[in-house]
């Protein structure tokens, strides 16, 4: 079965899921079939219609928003790809475009980007470090999400997650938060800036039929290894971001990390 | 060690990002970065202080562990 990332957002809600459980938060099948009258989302038909309207809300992206999306994102993370501390030359550049200090000695400061994301940076203070840019996790957290899909498109496995999550500890503005999303899927960018909530409220629900085409491929123990084939190299695993820790005994999000963890946990109990 | 022992010392949890961090907070599951390091080192590293798993690295361990089951199974 060949799953383009498009069928992430269009596939019919009454598409064979498989073992996949509705997370109690799914409130609705036509999620993305609102009208945008009655909700204040965004018309998917129109978009995919007639993508110039997303032309101005990323700057100059235009008919090739996918390609232009990228090459920004390449240039502007180096293409150095992940582990690296070097910066894009774009770097301070953007930041200030984006109304953020580039001074990286500055204490910690947060912008809330939207009524569910919002960016800190510097100070340390909670998740210790303390060096230049702190947390951006909501925004970096949805880039997460997004990574575990780019495995159904070739396209967006030209980046690493961690390039993306790099940008986003050292502290991205929301034209460069929206920037990355649109180097990873122009329609993602366009969901990030349109969607009420913006993308961690979307990605709630998108995470619903990403889990589906997930578990329709990796059905049993092969599965979870042959369905997934580009992972991401950078996840948030660290017990200082978590609350609620316990055994493994269930999840309201079915993404790649949590079939790996039921995976061992299945080990485990068969040994 | 085994790519299969290995795995089998790896401790499965369930969790929620803190509300500043995820203000949703659903329940989500996966591994604690720093269990993770006692065991397999190399699938986690630090960025900017924070410790982050390496998806890539603990699926080739998943891949290995596979062999070693079909292997087993197969004798």
């Amino acid at each position: 079965m060949s799953l383009d990332f498009k069928d992430t957002f269009t596939m019919d809600p009454v598409y064979d899921v498989g073992t996949y459980t509705e997370p109690s938060w799914v409130t609705d099948d036509n999620f993305f079939k609102y009208d945008p009258k009655e909700t204040g989302g965004i018309d998917w038909s129109t978009i995919y219609a007639n993508p110039d309207v997303l032309q101005g809300s990323g700057d100059d992206y235009s008919s090739d928003l996918l390609s232009k999306g990228i090459k920004f994102a390449s240039d502007y993370f180096n293409s150095k790809g992940s582990g690296t501390d070097e910066q894009s030359q774009y770097f301070d550049q953007e930041k200030a475009a984006s109304g953020l200090p580039t001074d990286k000695s500055r204490e910690s400061w947060y912008q809330q980007v939207s009524p569910s994301v919002g960016l800190y940076g510097g100070g340390g203070g909670l998740y210790g470090g303390g060096g230049a840019g702190s947390m951006v996790l909501p925004a970096a957290q949805a880039v997460q999400s997004l990574s575990g899909m780019a495995g159904t498109n070739p396209g967006m496995q030209t980046l690493g997650f961690n390039d993306y999550a790099k940008a986003a500890v050292k502290g991205l503005g929301n034209q460069l938060v929206n920037k990355a999303l649109y180097g990873i899927n122009p329609v993602l960018g366009a969901v990030n800036q349109f969607y009420p909530g913006g993308a961690t409220e979307a990605f709630k629900d998108v995470t619903r039929f990403a889990g589906g085409i997930g578990n329709t491929i990796s059905k049993g123990v092969g599965g979870v290894v042959g369905g997934v084939k580009d992972f991401f190299e950078g996840i948030f695993c660290d017990e200082r971001l978590k609350v609620d820790i316990a055994p493994l005994e269930s999840t309201e999000v079915n993404d790649e990390l949590a079939q790996m963890a039921f995976f061992v946990k299945g080990l485990r109990e068969c040994s | 060690m085994s790519a299969l022992e290995k795995l089998k010392q790896l401790e499965p949890i369930q969790f929620r990002y803190k509300e500043e961090i995820d203000p949703t907070q659903p329940l989500r599951a996966g591994f604690s970065a720093q269990q993770v390091q006692k065991v397999i080192p190399e699938a986690v590293k630090e960025v900017d202080g924070v410790l982050m798993l390496d998806g890539n690295v603990l699926m080739n361990y998943i891949r290995m562990a596979r062999e070693e089951l079909l292997t087993d199974s197969s004798k």
